[in-house]
């Protein structure tokens, strides 16, 4: 899909950036729990307040940030810094992948600030509503914006709270919200037939390959056999099917 | 670490995930995407949301397994991803209280 976006770009607008906004904020309470955990495991490691806030805010990827908690006490871990932060975040380039051709459309400025906020939640919502016929940039920006904000404050307040939050976390369920709020995402994915074969695989290769691979590859893995299984039954569909 | 050093790896860590979120929007800029192609992109998608969650609910307790699946419920029966997510939370914390 290639479209000019040299004279003007498709919109970027308030109204945009507020239904992303709104869409994003049932989640909120989510992500600034799991960034709540960051804070109190930043702290747990030894850093400083304004790294681990610093870090949040920069870098807004969960795992990548845990894992480089394991990393901090090396004087210069720069290259197990580098693959870790690679091979946790490269799912990033699929959800970049699949933004693509939908991103053409706007202009360099916007798009390359809408790139910077691309992660799991805002992905998911976006993908989601490009579906439906969004067709404003500032949809993924305020989605950007409701995760960056409840990231970056959950990471604040676990960082004051420190270890009093830990059993809370459990005691009250919490724990359950990230990867229940994942589930109930593919809800609206079920293709039937077509979904079966890769789902289980998928699920099979994440839950196993933690074994064998290092920390964020099993999820690499199991996209890759997710997307072979899925090109592979696409090709034997008759050629209208969508 | 010091000071110093964690500006840079700070400065690191950011640069490289930013590249990571990047890659993909380039990697595919002029392809005009075909049917295979879209279904290959979908079932990657399913199988990275499948990937995240599969993990978390198979080392939880019976509970948080538990919960997944009423989230699963709650969401075919009603669409609404905030109710299917807190029905599931305060259905752990119940069974945790048991």
């Amino acid at each position: 899909m290639t479209v000019s976006s040299s004279t003007s770009g498709g919109p970027c607008t308030l109204a945009g950036w507020k239904s992303g906004a709104l869409a994003i904020a049932p989640i909120t309470p989510v992500i600034a729990t799991f960034g709540m955990s960051f804070g109190v495991a930043a702290t747990d490691a030894g850093l400083p307040a304004w790294t681990a806030t610093a870090m949040s805010a920069t870098v807004m990827a969960g795992g990548a940030q845990f894992a480089a908690l394991e990393l901090w006490h090396q004087p210069s871990p720069w290259l197990p810094l580098v693959l870790t932060v690679l091979a946790i975040n490269s799912r990033h380039f699929l959800f970049g992948a699949t933004l693509s051709g939908w991103l053409q459309q706007f202009r360099p400025r916007s798009r390359r600030l809408a790139v910077a906020v691309i992660s799991d939640p805002s992905w998911a919502l976006t993908d989601a509503a490009i579906r439906e016929g969004q067709q404003d940039i500032g949809y993924l920006l305020g989605c950007g914006t409701g995760l960056w904000v409840s990231w970056v404050g959950g990471t604040i307040a676990g960082i004051a709270a420190g270890d009093l939050l830990a059993e809370q976390i459990d005691t009250f369920g919490l724990d359950t919200l990230l990867f229940t709020y994942f589930a109930t995402l593919l809800v609206p994915r079920w293709a039937g037939r077509a979904s079966v074969a890769p789902w289980i695989v998928a699920g099979a290769v994440a839950v196993y390959g933690r074994d064998v691979l290092p920390d964020g590859w099993n999820v690499i893995a199991a996209a890759a056999c997710g997307g072979l299984i899925g090109a592979v039954t696409a090709t034997r569909r008759t050629p209208n099917t969508p | 670490m010091t000071s110093t050093a964690a500006i840079g790896a700070l400065i690191v860590m950011a640069t490289v995930t930013y590249l990571t979120r990047l890659s993909g929007v380039w990697a595919l800029k002029n392809t005009t995407p075909s049917t295979r192609l879209t279904a290959t992109l979908d079932a990657i998608t399913a199988s990275v949301l499948v990937a995240i969650a599969a993990p978390a609910a198979y080392d939880g307790d019976p509970a948080a397994r538990m919960a997944t699946v009423v989230a699963v419920i709650v969401m075919a029966t009603t669409r609404k991803p905030l109710l299917a997510v807190s029905t599931a939370v305060i259905f752990t914390a119940a069974i945790r209280a048991l």
